[in-house]
């Protein structure tokens, strides 16, 4: 049988095998977890954080199933480790904290039938060990006296003398990956954690996987101690392509029938693979979106070159004679941020530039909007873009206005900006501003009065200009369209409804392009009414 | 014409890929390979052919062997070919807003003819540079390099040169120089070399040390890693250089000699251990309490973990049932507390009392069959419970206990690192705390960690190997005795005294060894120092992707026009307007654009996400339900000069031009 070296030097190669580029961080985990690890150790992975905790999580399993009963007991290299891995994210309260940590280390899994209890510790006093994080540390106590417990039952039977030297060493090993969730979900337990092996009397040894940096995560007075940090590089460019190739599937049946992930064609996808590399690595290196993008094309891209192809039985060249060539980008530019996923987008048969994506959904809606509504979203976003004061000038169409220009003095001087104050923000590019339903309402009868005044029957009984449009204005189902556009957040309600005091004050929530293509619609000059047209 | 020049400037170094791609032929290199682009420098683009299509059977290979002159001349300067040469269409190609590198998998038969073609040959006729630029070999000498492009007023030299010398760190092939280490910025740290502990290495070093086997390694890091754990046996305890026992070796003697008054006399004591972090309070604490004639009970609690009395108390009777075997009130015998205990709130059979009976529960330990011992870590956060109730009951019992026979002594003893502690306890609880305080401190001076870091090096492995002890510690000596280390480790003494910062960084050199590489040597100490006491907090900042990249900078000169914060709307319009500029000038290079790659807004959002994910962008405001996401207020936690680093360290000229002359 092998020794344990020998074991631990296999294991490192499988895993570096299945997890390229990081053959330097799986040999040093290893070390560190089979010796004597340090307490509490950061590793920060600032790019693929999924892979390192899906390495991780590989390798702490294949350590704790590593029998050590198998090897001498006098041999007292081999510890006998458990392991537990927890995302911060699905933990997000500390009784799932440690109820998870306790059924992973115990290997302990709940089943229907027993009614779904949890590890139960030691069944001969009923002590619940995840009412808090004392009972937290007791109960590993009792795991580790467990586990030990166990280790010295296998072993007692024969040379009952030599039970006490034999007993091995148990190491528990933590790890907890997204560890910055920890900071809003359980920013009690951060300190604690940290602190697991000195306060719990165990050898443990406690893991944080996470994407920022410890000092994002560190409590502000100085009650952690300081971790063992690690950094996870980035996968060069050779390791990318190769989790990318290492993702055609190689165990198929050669005699089937073609298909796209036939065995033979596993050779053109590694070309395919490299030219879906350097056309996207640009934009993304991460190696889980770039495999995504390479699955969502090769079909299509696949089914092209059999079909230029029929007949042959190996395929180790893509033919030049091509007549179609994937948009790469175009694929990237949707499945990256997700605006269609992978299955749907393989079965676009023109892939013109994602034709069918939903990103101008929030266009579509407003534009088949009511009339009235198109007012007065048109309306909210001027009261959001333009500041107040400038209303007057922007709208007032009053003859008043005129007359109350000033008399003597000297002219007015805008105030002069010093030169160290910052430009101001366009406020196009800051967000909308809020305002009251006053406001909004007084530019909507604006923009009624100027441009649809036509198109209503005014009854001879209103003298006064504007006189029918304000009365339009008061009607109910004014009020309830403005409702009805707040319910479907094209008009966001920033005052709480339970406010009495005040008018409601609202923001826009249309953006400026679809603001445009529904001035284009209405017929208004949208560029000439908004104070910074820049 | 200026313009033009410039242009080409851009064009040359305007490979969009990050700089660590141009040292790995690409799929478009491989084209290059191709007969019919071979030698031929002045014809119209022969990369235009798919690179799927000529792939060879091992595509990447950076040693393939050429058949004749021709070859090997252009051998070591395909990649660079190609990258040039995938920009050659003509700008009225239907994907004209397609990455360049789609744009190299058309097929030729898609390249138009006739009047385009014709443009194309021409300004690659016009630009000579160009191809001579291209084909030069990357380690050539910056003056070589220099004297080559003056000799052509068209030539990109400066930029491009420069360029190309700052590729090299970000990829090192050899364990890098001390120099380099020590001028390494902070935002692209060195990939120390990946010796594969499996195969071997072929280093001379290795050559010569092939004959120990690699027991001998695992032996000594193992030895290594456990002395690590215990770091007190290497200087603590000792007297210091005056002859006078030091602090910690008083301390030990005093808390000792308190303890062995509660233990054998049945005193009630208090005290506090005060010493900086990692001064070695809890390890002679425990060195204090084994050393008793016999265990008392042992009651360990953590401000960290009880937040509040009722916690602690839970904490007291449930370690009590623990040490004692029984509950508390059969202990005590308390009668008549025992109705309302067994009706308490989370009563479980430990009979956890409520805190009314806070005093009858502590006042009862003296009365227990063995003396006590209250150990409090984190004593001053015990301070800030309400009423300071606990920490006065204890030291209430502790003073009043009386030496007699029916009660047993009891020992509370804080632990802080807070020199204030005292100022912290109300008046009526200060006036029962006994006022003993033992001190501790870590080691006196720099030689100490220097002693230290001998003593953890120089353990003896398990398997003795007389030769490989001898090598060991002839390694050992000369990294300790090497000046930059001293240097090293002085600095790092002086900022922080902490010993298990040494242990840390002692770690990280013994874990870096293997091997291939098995002594260790200054410059991974030196890596280590660096790792350890400050890590940096963007680590390969400059392997970030373009949008990222763009967004960096953009956020910069939006800091520089002094806006603190931005938002994603400000960065994607500062990113548009400088798009727009760089493609305004009207210059193209075989029918491309020679400006800045455009990037669609929902892709710019989706690296803005990974970068507000690695906390390089922190939102500043309150984030509420009616702010769409792109209107966040957002603060860039990165230097500009750190940002610098990056695009220079990236090489794409129109970026580094972003950066130095953008708004």
């Amino acid at each position: 049988m092998a020794s344990y070296h020998e074991q631990l030097d296999h294991l490192t190669r499988e895993i570096s095998d299945n997890f390229p580029g990081n053959d330097l961080l799986t040999s040093q985990l290893i070390t560190l977890i089979t010796t004597c690890p340090p307490t509490f150790t950061y590793l920060h992975d600032p790019h693929t954080p999924r892979a390192t905790a899906s390495l991780v999580n590989t390798l702490i399993t294949s350590l704790s199933a590593i029998d050590a009963k198998s090897f001498t007991p006098e041999d007292d290299v081999v510890p006998i480790i458990a392991s537990a891995q927890v995302n911060a994210i699905a933990c997000f309260s500390p009784r799932l904290f440690y109820d998870t940590t306790f059924n992973r280390l115990a290997k302990w899994r709940p089943r229907w039938e027993d009614g779904c209890e949890n590890w139960p510790g030691r069944t001969a006093v009923d002590v619940r060990y995840n009412d808090s994080l004392d009972g937290f540390l007791h109960g590993l106590r009792a795991l580790a006296a467990q586990l030990c417990g166990d280790e010295t039952k296998v072993q007692s039977p024969r040379k009952g003398r030599e039970r006490s030297s034999g007993r091995k060493a148990v190491k528990l090993v933590l790890v907890v990956e997204r560890a910055e969730r920890l900071k809003e979900s359980l920013p009690e337990l951060v300190v604690p954690l940290t602190r697991l092996a000195e306060l719990s009397r165990v050898d443990i040894q406690m893991i944080f996987i996470s994407q920022s940096p410890w000092d994002d995560i560190k409590p502000p007075i100085g009650a952690a101690i300081d971790p063992f940090h690690l950094s996870v590089y980035p996968p060069s460019r050779e390791e990318t392509l190769q989790i990318l190739t290492s993702r055609f599937p190689t165990d198929g049946d050669v005699a089937a029938a073609p298909h796209p992930y036939h065995p033979a064609l596993a050779q053109l996808y590694a070309q395919y693979a490299t030219a879906v590399y350097s056309t996207c690595s640009p934009f993304t290196h991460d190696p889980h979106e770039l495999t995504y993008v390479a699955a969502a094309q090769w079909p299509s891209f696949i089914a092209l070159v059999l079909e230029a192809q029929k007949g042959a039985t190996e395929f180790h060249v893509i033919p030049e004679d091509l007549p179609f060539l994937p948009s790469f980008t175009a694929a990237l530019e949707v499945l990256l941020p997700r605006r269609m996923h992978a299955g749907a987008w393989s079965q676009m048969s023109d892939l013109d530039e994602g034709s069918g994506v939903d990103a101008k959904s929030v266009e579509i809606v407003a534009r088949s909007l009511p009339t009235l509504q198109k007012y007065i979203l048109l309306s909210a976003f001027l009261a959001s873009s333009n500041p107040p004061r400038t209303d007057m000038r922007m709208f007032g169409r009053s003859r008043d206005i005129q007359s109350k220009r000033r008399r003597g003095g000297s002219t007015r001087k805008t105030p002069q900006r010093s030169a160290s104050a910052p430009a101001k923000v366009p406020q196009r590019l800051a967000g909308p501003s809020t305002f009251p339903l006053d406001r909004m309402n007084a530019i909507l009868a604006t923009l009624l009065e100027e441009h649809d005044l036509e198109t209503r029957a005014v009854g001879p009984e209103f003298i006064q200009p504007g006189e029918y449009t304000e009365i339009e204005l008061m009607r109910v189902h004014t009020s309830s369209a403005i409702s009805e556009l707040a319910a479907t957040h094209l008009l966001l309600r920033v005052s709480p409804p339970e406010r009495l005091d005040g008018p409601p004050m609202y923001k826009c929530g249309i953006s400026f392009d679809v603001a445009l293509a529904l001035g284009r619609d209405m017929g208004i000059p949208l560029l000439d009414l908004i104070w910074e047209a820049a | 014409m200026p313009a033009k020049r410039k242009a080409s400037v851009n064009h040359v170094s305007d490979e969009r890929t990050p700089s660590k791609r141009r040292k790995h032929p690409t799929a478009t290199d491989m084209s290059s390979r191709s007969p019919s682009s071979r030698g031929e420098h002045t014809s119209p683009p022969p990369i235009v052919k798919s690179p799927l299509l000529k792939l060879p059977r091992q595509p990447v290979s950076h040693s393939t062997p050429t058949k004749n002159k021709s070859d090997m001349r252009l051998t070591r300067s395909q990649s660079k070919v190609s990258a040039i040469a995938y920009s050659r269409l003509p700008s009225g190609v239907p994907l004209c807003d397609q990455s360049e590198d789609e744009l190299a998998l058309l097929t030729s038969n898609k390249i138009p003819n006739g009047k385009k073609s014709g443009q194309i040959s021409c300004k690659v006729s016009q630009l000579p540079r160009v191809f001579v630029e291209i084909v030069s070999p990357a380690p050539r000498t910056p003056k070589h390099l220099t004297s080559r492009f003056v000799a052509n007023p068209a030539s990109p030299t400066p930029t491009r040169s420069r360029i190309t010398r700052k590729l090299s760190p970000s990829r090192p092939s050899s364990p890098p120089s001390p120099t380099k280490v020590s001028t390494a910025k902070r935002t692209h740290p060195l990939r120390p070399i990946v010796h594969s502990t499996l195969d071997g290495g072929q280093s001379s070093l290795s050559h010569c040390l092939s004959k120990y086997p690699p027991s001998c390694l695992h032996g000594q890091k193992r030895a290594i890693l456990h002395a690590l754990h215990h770091p007190k046996t290497a200087v603590f305890n000792r007297e210091d250089e005056n002859g006078e026992p030091s602090a910690n070796a008083v301390a030990l003697q005093e808390l000792t000699a308190l303890l062995t008054g509660t233990v054998e006399r049945g005193e009630g004591n208090s005290c506090l251990l005060i010493g900086p972090r990692g001064s070695g309070k809890s390890h002679l604490l425990e060195e204090a309490v084994t050393s008793l004639p016999f265990q008392p009970i042992i009651i360990r609690l953590s401000g960290h973990v009880q937040h509040n009395d009722r916690l602690a108390l839970r904490e007291i009777a449930r370690q009590l049932l623990e040490q004692t075997g029984r509950s508390f009130d059969v202990e005590s015998g308390l009668v008549g507390a025992d109705d309302e205990i067994e009706h308490g709130a989370d009563a479980s059979d430990l009979n956890i009392p409520p805190p009314s009976y806070l005093p009858t529960l502590i006042s009862a330990l003296p009365t227990l069959a063995r003396p006590t011992v209250l150990i409090l870590e984190s004593f001053d956060l015990f301070a800030v419970h309400g009423r300071q109730a606990l920490l006065y009951c204890l030291l209430d019992t502790a003073q009043s206990c009386r030496a007699d026979k029916n009660s047993k002594g009891i020992a509370v003893i804080g632990v802080t690192t807070r020199v204030d502690t005292i100022n912290l306890l109300e008046k009526r609880v200060k006036s029962r705390f006994s006022g003993r305080m033992f001190r501790t401190a870590g080691p006196g001076t720099c030689d100490d960690w220097i002693s230290i870091a001998r003593n953890v090096f120089t353990v003896k492995a398990s398997p003795p190997n007389e030769e490989w002890e001898v090598r060991w510690a002839t390694a050992v000596e000369k990294l300790l005795s090497d000046r930059s280390v001293k240097t090293a480790l002085a600095d790092t003494y002086h900022l922080a005294k902490d010993v298990r910062l040494l242990c840390r960084i002692l770690m990280g050199v013994v874990l870096n060894l293997s091997p291939a590489n098995p002594l260790p040597d200054a410059s991974q100490l030196r890596a280590a120092v660096t790792s350890q006491r400050y890590p940096a907090p963007f680590p390969f900042l400059s392997e970030v992707s373009y949008p990222a990249a763009c967004l960096l900078i953009a956020s910069v000169h939006t800091r520089s026009a002094g806006h603190e914060s931005v938002t994603f709307e400000m960065l994607h319009d500062s990113f548009q307007k400088q798009v727009r500029t760089s493609q305004s000038a009207p210059v193209q290079v075989d029918g491309g654009s020679i400006g800045m790659v455009r990037c669609s807004k929902e892709v710019l959002m989706s690296a803005f996400e990974l970068l507000t994910a690695a906390r390089i962008f922190v939102c500043v405001t309150p984030v509420s339900a009616g702010t769409k996401r792109e209107f966040v207020r957002y603060k860039c936690m990165v230097e500009k000069e750190d940002v610098r680093q990056m695009v220079s360290v990236m090489g794409q000229t129109t970026l580094n031009q972003w950066i130095k002359r953008g708004q």
